[in-house]
């Protein structure tokens, strides 16, 4: 998801591979990264020909030295996942889901970091789209949609997200 | 209580939909992250690991310029 024609840094990561499409990096405050993209055919109609192509992204950390301290900005992470993300799409069929977690007042904070991770990446090879859910007891679920402007099912996919989420704000 | 105090709209229907897909794609993912936490354990993951860090140590950094 980087620009082109700029040169810029950040760690280098294994693709472990597995049935969740894994890859993992070590950042320069020892701290292990792994990220997940997991094939989730259920959240859209198992009629939609590119459901199969559905997949849940997430990020977490697998090891992790100093426990105590807090985790430090680290603008490497962001060019590392942005390239992870690109990794995946090689299969421009693919459509990431991402949805941020709900159980503390941080969630805005990471769909706002992870928004920008994608406004500072993003190429005209992509596109993400913004859906938020509000429940009977006032809680905001923050999703997201990834896909491949190339996506064969591109117009049918966003219609899709729109229909199971009940409307999306277009971030271009 | 007459039908239509009763009966739930289509944009009601729709909103409970949509709340039960967020929570189910909600729950999936804290599944995942604790897959995650159990990994570090697995030999997939000490293998993996074990190559990406003799990759790191030969350059004598975690990380690359692209």
């Amino acid at each position: 998801m980087h620009r082109e024609g700029q040169e810029w840094s950040k760690y280098d990561f294994e693709f472990k591979g597995g049935k969740n499409n894994s890859y993992i990096f070590d950042t320069n405050y020892e701290i292990t990264y792994e990220v997940k993209f997991k094939p989730s055919s259920y959240l859209f109609d198992a009629k939609d020909e590119f459901s199969t192509q559905v997949y849940e992204m997430v990020i977490a950390i697998t090891e992790r030295k100093n426990l105590d301290d807090k985790i430090p900005p680290d603008a490497f992470i962001m060019f590392t996942i942005a390239d992870i993300v690109t990794d995946f799409f090689k299969n421009r069929e693919r459509i990431i889901v991402y949805i941020c977690d709900t159980s503390d007042a941080r969630h805005l904070a990471r769909a706002r970091k992870f928004g920008l991770w994608f406004e500072k990446f993003k190429t005209t090879q992509f596109m993400k789209v913004d859906a938020s859910i509000i429940d009977e007891m006032g809680v905001i679920y923050l999703n997201a949609l990834i896909l491949h402007r190339e996506n064969p099912y591109f117009v049918e996919i966003i219609d899709a997200f729109r229909k199971v989420t009940g409307g999306y704000t277009e971030d271009k | 209580m007459t039908m239509e105090t009763i009966a739930k709209t289509e944009e009601q229907v729709r909103q409970e939909r949509a709340v039960a897909w967020a929570k189910r794609l909600l729950a999936s993912k804290r599944e995942l992250e604790k897959e995650i936490e159990e990994d570090a354990k697995t030999p997939e993951y000490q293998e993996a690991i074990k190559k990406l860090r003799e990759r790191n140590a030969q350059r004598g950094s975690r990380v690359v310029k692209v």
